[in-house]
């Protein structure tokens, strides 16, 4: 216990990494999200294939290789590119920046699964009242599809949080500082690993316990006009 | 069009800033992989200790330059290494020919042998035929895995991330013994009063060059001429103005240079 006490400032520290890294990914996500399945619904042909390759793929490969490929294999991608253009040396890619980003382009994969099947749950007569009062498409995605997108996607989104959120544990293999790096470290170093992964594993409770409580306001605020409650 | 360009400028400056440039002068990035007591150590503070740490920055105070470590998974060390994430790794890597595929080494700083860590009672031997069938963990991508497969066959080697979870295990039962380095080894069975009251090295030190390689030195990129002269030099430097010595007393109370 005594050691736990004495790491809790790193332990708060790697929290913040945690939950930085997850809202960065999340935010991300979304957008990749919400652009895939536009790909996919509304698209032409060649960006409805590159939308259905890339959920293909992403959802086909584990993390962890994705996580190891995209930062060192990114990373001496660059380096020869430099190399052979002449134009750099070495630029870091910031680990932080490389966690987030490949974060959000695994969970990208999922979201735009999670919009697109939300998207569908829409009756379809209501794009038509829309198009017959004369509405653009921009007005009729603001107004018609993305208010009630949210409600319909929200409990699928709430699924990805929960795992994305763990996922982030994955970025301690490229060297970011998170929780868990910080935790299982803490405990080899002290050999003293059980009361950390107790305590690791107490904090990504309540974090988890905070997202339901959050993700049941948000559906509750999002399904307000809906004729049927979900 | 406007809008376009403004999204584009913002992209490339986000660009900028997510990358940093380095080769600071007089900075030295060194790798290391903490939770390998005494050796690779993360303070309660957030700072690093342990052997590896203090001699780094010995060394690098004799190159005129500071350390500026970098703590990383074991797994993700050479990769990074290789992506010119750091410049060397200081962090008890042994010499051996399969890495030195893929990296250079300086001269070996340290050097410690290997033992087998089992029950007392085990009633086992650390050869071919008295290690047949048993469970025996390592760290894996270490040289006890080539120590294995070369004078334990038949054992059934179990692979861990690092020796902590060997030991885990050891404690666990679950396996019936660890092949580690002999000086970490000695840390581990003195950190507990029931570790060394249950377990002991079974057989005398082991020693392999082709495996073991000649003890543990600091990693850096293939064709670094020039920093391995400089690091040579310092490792020399070290020796000679006892700053090793003393080093190597407060940890272990003796010298490791050598066998």
């Amino acid at each position: 216990m005594s050691d736990l006490w004495e790491f809790r400032w790193l332990l708060l520290k790697g929290t913040g990494r945690t939950l930085l890294l997850g809202f960065s990914g999340l935010a991300l996500a979304l957008l990749i999200g919400l652009a895939g399945a536009s790909a996919k619904i509304a698209g032409g042909p060649v960006a409805r294939r590159i939308a259905g390759g890339y959920t293909t793929f992403v959802r086909s490969v584990p993390d962890l290789c994705m996580m190891l490929l995209l930062f060192f294999g990114g990373q001496t991608l660059m380096n020869k590119f430099g190399e052979w253009t002449g134009w750099w040396d070495y630029i870091e890619v910031n680990a932080f920046a490389a966690g987030v980003i490949t974060i959000a382009f695994i969970f990208g994969a999922y979201m735009t699964e999670s919009f697109r099947g939300a998207y569908g749950s829409i009756p379809k007569g209501q794009f038509e009242a829309a198009m017959a009062i004369g509405m653009t498409t921009g007005q009729m995605f603001r107004l018609i599809t993305f208010p009630q997108l949210m409600g319909y996607a929200l409990p699928s989104i709430g699924v990805n949080w929960m795992v994305l959120l763990k996922t982030t544990a994955l970025v301690s293999v490229i060297g970011l500082h998170d929780l868990v790096f910080f935790g299982v470290s803490a405990g080899r170093s002290t050999r003293n690993p059980f009361a950390f992964l107790l305590a690791i594993m107490a904090i990504y409770l309540v974090l988890t316990a905070l997202s339901e409580l959050a993700l049941a306001w948000l559906e509750r605020r999002y399904t307000k006009g809906r004729m049927i409650p979900p | 069009m406007m809008n376009r360009r403004s999204l584009f400028a913002t992209l490339a400056t986000t660009f900028v800033a997510l990358t940093t440039p380095v080769f600071a002068e007089g900075v030295l990035r060194v790798a290391i992989s903490t939770g390998y007591p005494p050796f690779d150590v993360l303070n309660a503070d957030g700072t690093y200790g342990g052997f590896d740490v203090e001699y780094a920055n010995l060394i690098c105070a004799r190159m005129n330059k500071t350390c500026e470590f970098t703590d990383i998974e074991w797994d993700g060390i050479i990769p990074g290494l290789l992506a010119k994430k750091f410049d060397v790794i200081i962090a008890s890597m042994g010499i051996n020919e399969e890495r030195m595929k893929q990296v250079d080494f300086s001269n070996p700083y340290y050097k410690g042998p290997s033992a087998l860590i089992a029950k007392k009672d085990a009633g086992f031997t650390a050869d071919e035929a008295g290690t047949a069938g048993k469970a025996i963990g390592v760290q894996r991508a270490t040289a006890h895995e080539c120590y294995i497969g070369k004078h334990m066959a038949n054992a059934d080697m179990r692979q861990y991330a690092t020796s902590e979870e060997a030991y885990l295990d050891l404690q666990a039962g679950r396996i019936d013994a660890v092949l580690v380095d002999t000086i970490p080894a000695e840390a581990w069975l003195k950190s507990d009063p029931k570790n060394a009251e249950n377990f002991a090295p079974i057989s005398a030190d082991l020693y392999d060059t082709e495996c073991f390689g000649v003890g543990q030195g600091i990693a850096m990129r293939k064709g670094e001429d020039a920093l391995k002269a400089e690091l040579n030099a310092a490792i020399q430097t070290t020796r000679e103005d006892g700053s090793y010595l003393e080093l190597s007393n407060r940890y272990f109370g003796r010298d490791i240079y050598d066998f």
